[in-house]
């Protein structure tokens, strides 16, 4: 399946994947689940991989970003563009299907595909947004924040180890602690980590695999010692 | 010797929801031994998960129960599952189902542990963390 999640802390979002895929010929560690969308938006992926990166990718190219026609371009704007790319990119894809002889429905839990849209709004509200699309209906939903696909391991502990006051730093160890934990358990989850901060002054900036691996030799202390917390007080 | 066993089993309908326990079992492959039927799991990770970091095969049957016990609490808070719990153990003295006031302290003693793991880890990602 895989994990993808978007964390709010007081000055910014993180916006964290895994890279594996997971098909009936095996698992790779090969997909690429999230984008920039501009300067202060970023846009993950989870599901199925073939559609998620393809939508990805057309709300990127989407001739709204501002850099070809050299204007602003509001959080609303990309949140109303994907909207309509996502499902269609997705309706496409079972359409395709169909016309292969293979009868599939939206519906389908094998085909769950979510996306989720993370950065600041700049131009309208002036405010950190989430917003979260899923299939079949992909209806838009804003959120505090989202941990989805393999998420249950990383939501308890989440509601153990996060707190609203959390800034973009601390968020990131927290990031790299839930991936890690994560893939521990599910073979699903796993390959390189993709994290991404949203912040004020930098905008969108994606992690580099330098910066993720210190971020996971720094939490070596930190596995150990949730181990033997839980230890002393469960076994 | 004891045989402790580890399982889950959930219902949606505000039904109680049961926990069994079962040494060394996936969940999904699991059978309720008295009725012959395939437990249902929302998602093992969380057990699976939980139980790689703390539970052993020399665990006493206290000790699963009361671990058991804070994996069930998990597993309601973040379903919201249904109200009521029942756990029940499999030994060399047979199926016991554990009574209401073990479980309300079963329960309570998870919820302890979760406010104490809380506590503990409140300044789990501060740079100058180490204890």
């Amino acid at each position: 399946m895989t994990l993808a999640f978007a964390l709010r802390g007081t000055n910014g979002l993180v916006l964290g994947a895994d890279s594996r895929v997971t098909s009936l010929e095996g698992t790779a560690d090969t997909s690429t689940k999230f984008l920039q969308v501009n300067r202060e938006v970023g846009v993950l992926t989870f599901g199925m991989a073939e559609v998620g990166y393809k939508a990805i990718t057309r709300l990127v190219a989407s001739d709204f970003t501002g850099v070809r026609k050299k204007r602003i371009v509001h959080f609303s704007e990309i949140a109303e563009k994907a909207d309509v790319i996502f499902k269609q990119t997705f309706m496409d894809w079972i359409d395709n299907s169909r016309k292969n002889s293979i009868d599939l429905q939206p519906t389908d839990p094998r085909l769950t595909t979510g996306f989720i849209l993370g950065g600041f709004d700049l131009n309208e509200t002036n405010q950190f947004k989430i917003l979260l699309w899923h299939s079949p209906n992909f209806q838009r939903q804003e959120r505090f924040e989202i941990i989805a696909a393999q998420w249950i391991i990383s939501q308890y502990l989440f509601n153990h180890l996060y707190y609203y006051e959390m800034n973009v730093e601390q968020l990131k160890r927290l990031a790299v602690f839930m991936l890690v934990e994560t893939e521990m358990i599910s073979p699903s989850v796993g390959g390189p980590s993709q994290i991404a901060t949203v912040t004020l002054e930098n905008g969108f900036q994606r992690l580099s695999e330098k910066e993720i691996q210190d971020l996971i030799n720094e939490n070596q202390g930190r596995f150990a010692e949730f181990r033997r917390i839980l230890l002393d007080r469960l076994g | 010797m004891t045989i402790s066993f580890v399982g889950y089993e959930a219902d949606f309908n505000e039904r109680p929801f049961y926990s069994l326990m079962f040494d060394g079992q996936k969940i999904n492959d699991l059978v309720y031994p008295a009725e012959n039927k395939v437990l249902f799991s929302i998602n093992n990770d969380l057990w699976a998960y939980l139980t790689s970091k703390v539970y052993s095969n020399h665990m006493s049957l206290e000790k699963a129960v009361n671990l058991m016990g804070y994996i069930t609490a998990q597993y309601s808070k973040i379903f919201s599952l249904g109200k009521y719990v029942n756990l029940i153990t499999i030994s060399k003295d047979g199926l016991n189902y554990l009574d209401i006031e073990r479980i309300k302290n079963i329960m309570s003693n998870a919820e302890e542990v979760d406010v104490y793991i809380c506590k503990y880890f409140c300044d789990f990602f501060m740079t100058k963390w180490c204890k």
